[in-house]
């Protein structure tokens, strides 16, 4: 469609054109090719000028289909219901306590039939060998309802990792029985609830050792409410969320320790606002010891909610200037993930959203939020595509976060990338040599062919223990992706497992190591992004450091524990039993 | 005369060579084609409005393809309708035909950067800015790209051209203001914040830009305040010549509501209901664009025929919830208040978990005289959506007259909470503090009132009746004895 920068051109004159013409040969014959040919000019991209990187070989490779993992999400034929453009999580976690990471896929379903429809969700067991084996049915997780999203943790405390699924209508609380089995406890923990729900996370927020559970609503909607939409061009297409009005309040379950939750959502506080909610970030942005709750609301202003500490929470989003973006506009959040991504010890944020916005970055300078996307490189490549699923991690393990971004439309846009799929978009990858600042890596999206669906959640896994990161993607109405990392690698890693006394993974701890190259911070999270939960394990890229001099372990409590000189390339067992260094494996 | 020979024979090969060159060069050497005219990628998929706009600018510019002028608007009538794509080309044409308008440049740096190509996007704008060094809007979406590319002090360059432009308009204000608070120069930020202020006191952006300045300075309850007041902004940026033909190219039909929503906005009304008048002559039976007109004769106090159209978009389909809120809004205002509370149930049936549907639903009651169960469904209606301060202060009000006074309290004081730029909030609070005798929390509310809008009836008849309470309050204890 775009033309090449070629001459002005002039309407051709009559007269003269015989007389005159051994002297314009020279110039006529190159302005004619430019208009007929649309050479490329020298010197000049025909692709996105933006500052990239150009990846001598590929960052992913996509070896779904050597994996024996056969899902196919779906939410029928497309009827232009909101759901459907929106779903599709994934978690990742080792539920079978073997030391590899299992997968869980959420399913969508027909959404003008629900509760008629009955692929349900699915769970893959990683054998260890890039293979995985689908054991949903002797777990008992296939929940048949219209699947959005999932988070894990061990809500229990009893040391292996339960499941909870957010759905168009009631979730569900999948205890793990430590048999490979889990058991829907649901209606007995008092989890179940029925909004629109979609991301979520188990964070201990009372402090009191035990997991309480926040669930982010969307909209109120209903199949009845349904309303019809066009693009501007006049095609039909998906409605914004505002185009319901219907913002959905977030719910949040405080854990009785005893396998119930009571729900404190109007006590705490967390209901005196919401938006359109997708996306959350469970951390202690203001380093008082108790975690706050960032929720990433769709073409609405975010939310802040500060702990008191007490049991409540004070929405400060809009003086912290994390609400809307940096010229007061509320922009529609996606995927979220709280990460510091400055090493200056404070966790930041970054969001995805919509095209033609930017997708987000809030850098936290002292409890204060700047949004700084534009100095981190990170808003050009992101004005195009619509953002989701994303996930910071050292790819190549040079000291320096870099940044996995899944793309799908929401509403239509030409020209469509491809014929089958309106909807979707090319993945991004970006790297970083300096904290904080970013470059597109091409080819697009790490892989050697971009791979081009409607994606939506990321999970970010070592999925076959080797030491760096990999991914699954699930995308609407396909496959997923399943991106092993073939980066090549300019320096070591470290990988920790952190569990608390019990043996539950220690949520919302700060890992700080300190090698001889500077600082490095990570919290031990499993859910940011979108819609999934990501491994619990926290990796930290090396650069050219061999060893960690020190790690410290800030428990959530407020206590902290030092560790170290650790070795390079391993994955350590850090355990707070003993408060020592347990055990380090290849 | 073997000389003359060779020269006649010389001049012969001569002329002989110059024919020849010439029959080559007619042969080789034809006139330019002309230059490309950019069709949509999905001519049938388009709105019919929108296309036969497209076929009428098209068939312009295929008559007449050396006119730039064509082409640029045809370009524009792309970019009105979010095809970015074709309007970048034909942009690209005009721009090529005609590099001395510098719109057309404008338009395709626009569509670029929407395409994400901000670099390219800057590269056009500085090279035609070099070329039209006082073309204003130039500099204000220049500035902006390069805030965008992370370049804030070479923006803030171009924002001070801009002000030095157009220095009675806010867009360089707003621009330098946006540089300056991201280079950390935050006591300049705040004063061109406030400069943009005083030219358009309604500016959002501003007052978010005022509340980042003061942030930076430190003054935290003034940052919070002006930040409450930014909620909602949305960045504008300099018209040129070409603006009023591209908000009149707005054909798709989302375009045309939002565009209607803009006016209405703006206190537009005439207009916008032409526009939605317009939408429903292309697509007389598609029940948004019926909802939406008729929501814009309701703002207009038309309710019958706002509720002719109702009645036809319930027709064509009766399970819209919609359309049934707007019923209850057009039976309202024509008083049959028996009809809005069946219009009201019968959305509410639809859709029970909308809290808009509880509010629609308790507004009925309330002008039925049905307080108890106005009371349940706005409370219903906060339930679900707890973010509208005006459902707070109608079930404020509701419990004022149930004689609920704590609670109604409460729930002026929350509306006030929930947003501190909400006039009715504040002065109702004052009120019924003063009536309660809680001189301290009417204080307060009329010192945000008076904040707010000093000079507004409702503001001076709270402080006059304050001023009286005072006075008596001064008088009883001054009666009291010593």
């Amino acid at each position: 469609m775009s033309l090449d920068k070629g001459a002005t051109i002039k309407p051709p004159s009559d007269k003269g054109v015989l007389l005159v013409s051994a002297i314009v040969v020279a110039v006529a014959l190159p302005s004619a090719y430019v208009w007929l040919g649309n050479r490329p000019q020298e010197g000049r991209s025909n692709g996105p000028l933006v500052r990239h990187v150009e990846a001598e070989v590929a960052w992913f490779e996509n070896v779904l289909d050597r994996s024996n993992i056969d899902f196919v999400h779906s939410t029928g034929p497309t009827r232009f219901l909101f759901p459907e453009i929106i779903v599709g999580g994934v978690c990742a976690f080792d539920y079978d306590n073997d030391d590899d990471v299992d997968l869980y896929f959420v399913q969508g379903a027909d959404i003008s039939n629900l509760g008629k429809w009955t692929r349900g969700n699915r769970l893959y067991r990683n054998h260890g060998d890039g293979t995985f084996e689908d054991v949903t049915v002797a777990a008992g997780v296939g929940d048949t309802q219209c699947g959005v999203g999932c988070t894990t943790a061990d809500h229990d405390g009893d040391g292996d990792v339960d499941l909870y699924v957010t759905n168009v209508g009631p979730n569900v609380l999948y205890q793990n029985n430590g048999d490979g089995s889990f058991s829907d406890v649901t209606d007995v923990a008092g989890v179940g609830d029925e909004s629109f729900g979609s991301s979520s996370a188990f964070f201990d927020f009372d402090n009191d050792d035990d997991l309480d559970l926040f669930v982010v609503n969307y909209i109120r909607w209903s199949p009845g409410q349904e309303l019809t939409c066009y693009h501007n061009s006049g095609a039909r297409t998906y409605c914004s969320p505002n185009n319901y009005n219907a913002p959905a309040p977030d719910t949040l379950y405080r854990n009785n320790g005893d396998g119930t939750y009571t729900d404190v959502s109007d006590t705490s506080g967390i209901r005196q606002n919401f938006g359109n909610g997708l996306g959350i970030a469970c951390d202690d942005y203001d380093g008082d010891g108790f975690p706050d709750v960032f929720v990433a609301n769709d073409g609405m202003s975010n939310q802040l909610w500060m702990n008191d500490g007490r049991g409540g929470f004070q929405d400060e989003a809009l003086l912290a200037g994390c609400a809307v973006n940096g010229m007061g506009a509320a922009e529609a959040g996606m995927g979220v993930q709280n990460i510091d991504i400055d090493n200056d010890g404070d966790r930041d944020l970054f969001m995805s959203h919509l095209r033609e916005e930017t997708n987000t970055l809030y850098q936290n300078e002292a409890g204060w939020f700047d949004d700084n996307t534009a100095v981190a490189g990170l808003g050009g490549a992101s004005l195009k595509f619509t953002g989701f699923g994303l996930a910071f991690a050292d790819f190549n393990h040079d000291g320096h976060l870099d940044l996995y971004i899944a793309n799908g439309r929401v509403t239509r846009h030409d020209p469509a990338l491809d014929p089958n799929d309106r909807f979707a978009e090319p993945n991004l990858l970006f790297s970083s040599n300096a904290p904080a600042r970013f470059a597109e890596v091409f080819p697009r999206g790490g892989t050697t062919e971009p791979l081009v669906h409607t994606s939506r959640g990321t999970a970010l896994a070592d999925l076959d223990n080797d030491g760096d990161l990999d991914l699954a993607v699930a995308n609407t109405n396909a496959k997923p992706y399943l991106l092993m990392n073939i980066a090549p690698k300019s320096g070591n890693f470290i990988q920790f497992r952190i569990p608390e006394k019990n043996g539950s993974d220690a949520l919302n701890a700060v890992v700080m190591v300190e090698t001889s190259r500077g600082r490095q911070y990570r919290t031990v999270q499993t859910s940011y992004g979108y819609l999934g939960s990501n491994d619990v394990r926290v990796h930290f890229g090396l650069g050219d450091a061999a060893r960690v001099d020190n790690v410290v372990i800030s428990w959530r409590d407020g206590t902290q524990s030092t560790f170290g000189p650790l070795r390079a390339n391993r994955t350590h067992v850090l355990s707070r039993s003993d408060a020592t260094y347990a055990a380090g494996f290849e | 005369m073997v000389v003359r020979r060779r020269k006649r024979s010389r001049i012969i090969l001569f002329a002989a060579a110059v024919g020849v060159c010439a029959a080559a060069a007619a042969f080789f050497i034809r006139p330019s084609p002309p230059p490309l005219v950019v069709k949509p990628l999905h001519m049938n998929e388009l709105d019919p409005v929108l296309q036969k706009l497209v076929r009428e600018k098209l068939a312009l510019a295929e008559a007449d393809p050396w006119n730039d002028r064509h082409h640029g608007i045809l370009g524009l009538v792309y970019s009105a309708n979010d095809m970015f794509a074709e309007a970048l080309g034909s942009l690209e044409v005009a721009c090529r035909l005609e590099p001395e308008t510098p719109d057309w440049s404008l338009h395709a740096a626009t569509a670029e950067s929407k395409l994400g190509q901000l670099d390219r996007a800057i590269d056009r704008l500085s090279a035609t800015l070099g070329k039209h060094p006082d073309f204003a809007p130039g500099y204000d979406s220049l500035g902006h790209l390069l805030l965008q590319s992370g370049q804030p002090a070479l923006a803030g360059e171009k924002y001070e051209r801009l002000v030095s432009l157009a220095p009675d308009r806010v867009y360089g204000y707003v621009g330098l203001a946006d540089a300056r608070n991201r280079q950390g120069r935050y006591a300049e930020a705040a004063d061109l914040a406030r400069e943009a202020l005083s030219l358009d006191p309604d500016y959002k952006t501003a007052h978010h830009l005022l509340g980042l300045a003061y942030r930076g300075l430190g003054k935290r309850e003034e940052a919070r305040s002006e930040l409450a007041r930014g909620i909602g902004a949305k960045k504008r940026f300099m018209p040129d010549d070409s603006a009023r033909l591209l908000a009149g190219f707005s054909s798709g039909i989302m375009a045309q509501i939002s565009q209607a929503e803009f006016l209405f906005d703006s206190g537009k009304h005439g207009m916008a209901i032409s526009i939605l008048a317009k939408a429903l002559k292309s697509r007389p039976n598609d029940t948004t664009v019926l909802n939406n007109l008729a929501a814009g004769y309701l703002k207009t106090d038309q309710p019958e025929r706002a509720l002719e159209l109702l009645v036809r978009a319930a027709g064509i389909d009766p399970n819209q919830f919609a359309t049934y809120l707007n019923m209850t809004e057009a039976e309202m205002q024509i008083g049959n208040i028996s009809e809005a509370i069946q219009q009201a149930e019968r959305a509410l049936e639809l859709a029970p978990n909308l809290g808009h549907a509880h509010e629609s639903y308790g507004m009925a009651l309330v002008a039925a005289d049905r307080f108890e169960e106005a009371r349940v469904q706005l409370t219903d209606a906060l339930r679900l959506d707890s973010t509208k301060p005006a459902v707070h202060i109608a079930l404020g009000e509701v419990c004022a007259r149930l004689d609920l006074m704590e609670e109604a309290k409460e729930q002026f004081a929350l509306a006030s909470r929930r947003m501190p730029n909400h006039l009715p909030a504040h002065v109702n609070l004052g009120l019924l503090s003063l009536n309660m005798g809680d001189l301290g929390q009417a204080e307060r509310a009329l010192a945000s009132a008076e904040r707010i809008a000093m000079d507004h009836p409702r503001v001076r008849l709270l402080r006059k009746q304050f001023d009286e309470t005072g006075n008596h309050q001064d008088r009883i204890r001054s009666d009291e004895p010593r």
